[in-house]
């Protein structure tokens, strides 16, 4: 195999010293399958404390730059202690890696929520497929929030493989305040994500789909910086942090057969995000009731749950729901199917 | 460390204008031996120093540059960076990814194959087969490192001040990095079936 993919290598560089590239014909493409790469980082560990991360050219109503810092970025195995015990960890397995494919629609899958497989794109067509580890429908399916069955069975990321990451924001709202987001996620797994793009022949554009899905043990969010005035002892900490405890989020983009994510910049230089009306244009009834069927039937939907969201209190243990404080129970939202989403930017 | 890249790197470049490159045939591939292995050390800079397209001007006002000048940053007085733009609809606007520039350096990047066969949580045994392994340098340096994230109505810049009114970009947001990254870890790579 190490030959095998050497060879394909040094052929591939080889060919391109050679002669001119050839675009594949039809038929070429055709016998495009599903083999593609895996990818899995052994002992991942990303730590970018030490650095100055800046973002600009956001602006206030004024028109003036409101620079974000970025501080306290970090990637790390589960239980780092919000980033302070920084520990290696393995993003991936190597039974189910993260993979880059371009595979054919028809052999291309995608797994129902109740467990069945689905063709969610078009036919003959040549797909180019980045996504996440699979899930696992039946035995070696792992728990996607350890602790929480309702988050489902259907994970391939074991607890080892689970991530620490967070993330803190600072923004300069004006010269002398500073307004924080700190961010810090425990057992986060993204299984099951994938973004998938194609050309569309008649829209002649780029279209795709994408799912992002995201288990969480906890996450919290803090208002302030830590060791700043008012942002020191446990009681200032608590009081101004937001805690979720088992929370997951499956955001479904786009059904590449009736209603791609269309991603466009318009003539004028405006940037547009469009999921159209999966029956715009088909006047024939029998065939807009058929697309219209099919779209309720397969096409993913977006749900977002926090089993348990608390403002202020603390958490007896890094994984157990916070006592004290305000406590607003489960918030969910579940199976949010967009028939149409049209989003443009517009110079202020 | 720097300059043995550099050779390298030259070497490299001046290959194409030598010989022509002969595919290897099967048995020539037969013998290749995956054991070997690169270790990476170096520093680059990209655009630090301005590129060829513009030139940098000396005031902060666009409406008086010349039609070869731009700048960039905050003050608009600085050096701009690569640009890279990319439509994704026929007849439609750019995706443009702007003002790449910044000094990088690394120490031990590290690339060669390894069979995997233990290890991984009891997922090596299965496995059994060749990884190209890329190992990520323990630190990476980052001096005045930029890039913007824009869209514009086209995909090369002008001066919509003086030369161009129809010109139009919007920077949605740009970012800078400074100092060093930990990035531990190695990258392993395979065909998947």
């Amino acid at each position: 195999m190490q030959r095998l993919f050497l060879a394909s290598l040094l052929g591939g560089l080889a060919g391109l010293a050679n002669a001119e590239l050839q675009a594949l014909d039809d038929e070429k493409l055709a016998t495009v399958s599903g083999a593609g790469f895996g990818m899995v980082i052994e002992n991942f560990l990303y730590d970018g404390t030490q650095a100055t991360i800046t973002i600009n050219d956001i602006t206030n109503g004024s028109g003036q730059n409101v620079p974000i810092a970025v501080k306290e970025l970090y990637v790390g195995a589960t239980g780092s202690n919000k980033g302070s015990n920084l520990q290696p960890v393995n993003i991936g397995r190597l039974s189910y890696p993260w993979t880059l494919d371009l595979v054919k629609g028809e052999n291309l899958k995608t797994l129902r929520d109740d467990g069945q497989l689905v063709q969610t794109v078009p036919t003959n067509l040549s797909i180019l497929s980045f996504a996440a580890p699979d899930k696992i429908f039946g035995a070696g399916g792992q728990p996607c929030i350890s602790g929480y069955a309702a988050a489902g069975n259907n994970c391939s990321m074991r607890s080892t493989e689970k991530v620490d990451a967070g993330i803190r924001f600072d923004f300069s709202v004006t010269g002398s305040r500073t307004d924080v987001i700190n961010m810090d996620f425990t057992e986060l797994t993204m299984d099951g994500s994938y973004l998938r793009l194609w050309g569309d022949n008649s829209r002649q554009q780029l279209v795709g789909e994408a799912r992002i899905n995201l288990y969480a043990k906890t996450l919290e969010i803090l208002s302030c910086a830590t060791g700043a005035a008012g942002c020191n002892t446990a009681q200032e900490l608590a009081a101004r942090t937001i805690y979720f405890t088992n929370t997951y989020a499956q955001f479904a983009l786009g059904y590449g057969k009736s209603q791609p994510l269309l991603f466009d910049v318009t003539s004028n230089g405006q940037f547009v995000l469009e999921l159209p009306n999966p029956v715009a244009g088909v006047t024939n009834a029998t065939t807009r009731n058929q697309i219209a069927a099919d779209f309720y039937a397969n096409a993913p939907r977006t749900n977002i749950l926090i089993d348990n969201l608390n403002f202020g209190g603390t958490r007896s243990s890094p994984t157990a729901v916070p006592t004290g404080g305000y406590n607003f129970g489960r918030n969910e939202i579940s199976g949010m199917s967009f028939n149409y989403l049209k989003v443009s930017s517009h110079d202020l | 460390m720097t300059s043995k890249l550099c050779i390298a790197f030259a070497a490299l470049l001046a290959g194409p204008a030598w010989a022509e490159l002969q595919a290897l045939d099967d048995s020539d591939l037969s013998q290749v031996d995956g054991q070997g292995g690169v270790y990476l050390s170096g520093e680059f800079s990209i655009n630090k120093n301005g590129g060829v397209l513009w030139s940098t001007p000396t005031n902060a006002n666009p409406a008086t540059w010349s039609a070869s000048q731009r700048g960039c940053g905050t003050t608009n007085l600085e050096v701009c960076g690569l640009r890279l733009a990319v439509r994704t609809e026929n007849g439609g606007g750019w995706f443009v990814l702007d003002n790449i520039k910044g000094i990088f350096s690394f120490e031990g990047l590290t690339l060669r194959t390894r069979l995997i066969n233990s290890g991984f949580n009891g997922d090596g045994a299965g496995f059994n087969q060749d990884v190209l392994e890329l190992g990520l340098p323990n630190e990476m340096k980052f001096k005045n490192a930029a890039f913007s994230v824009a869209v514009a109505n086209q995909g090369g810049w002008q001066n919509n001040k003086t030369y161009a009114p129809s010109f139009q970009q919007t920077n949605i947001f740009s970012a800078k990095i400074d100092g060093t990254v930990r990035m531990q870890g190695n990258v392993l790579i395979f065909p998947k079936n």
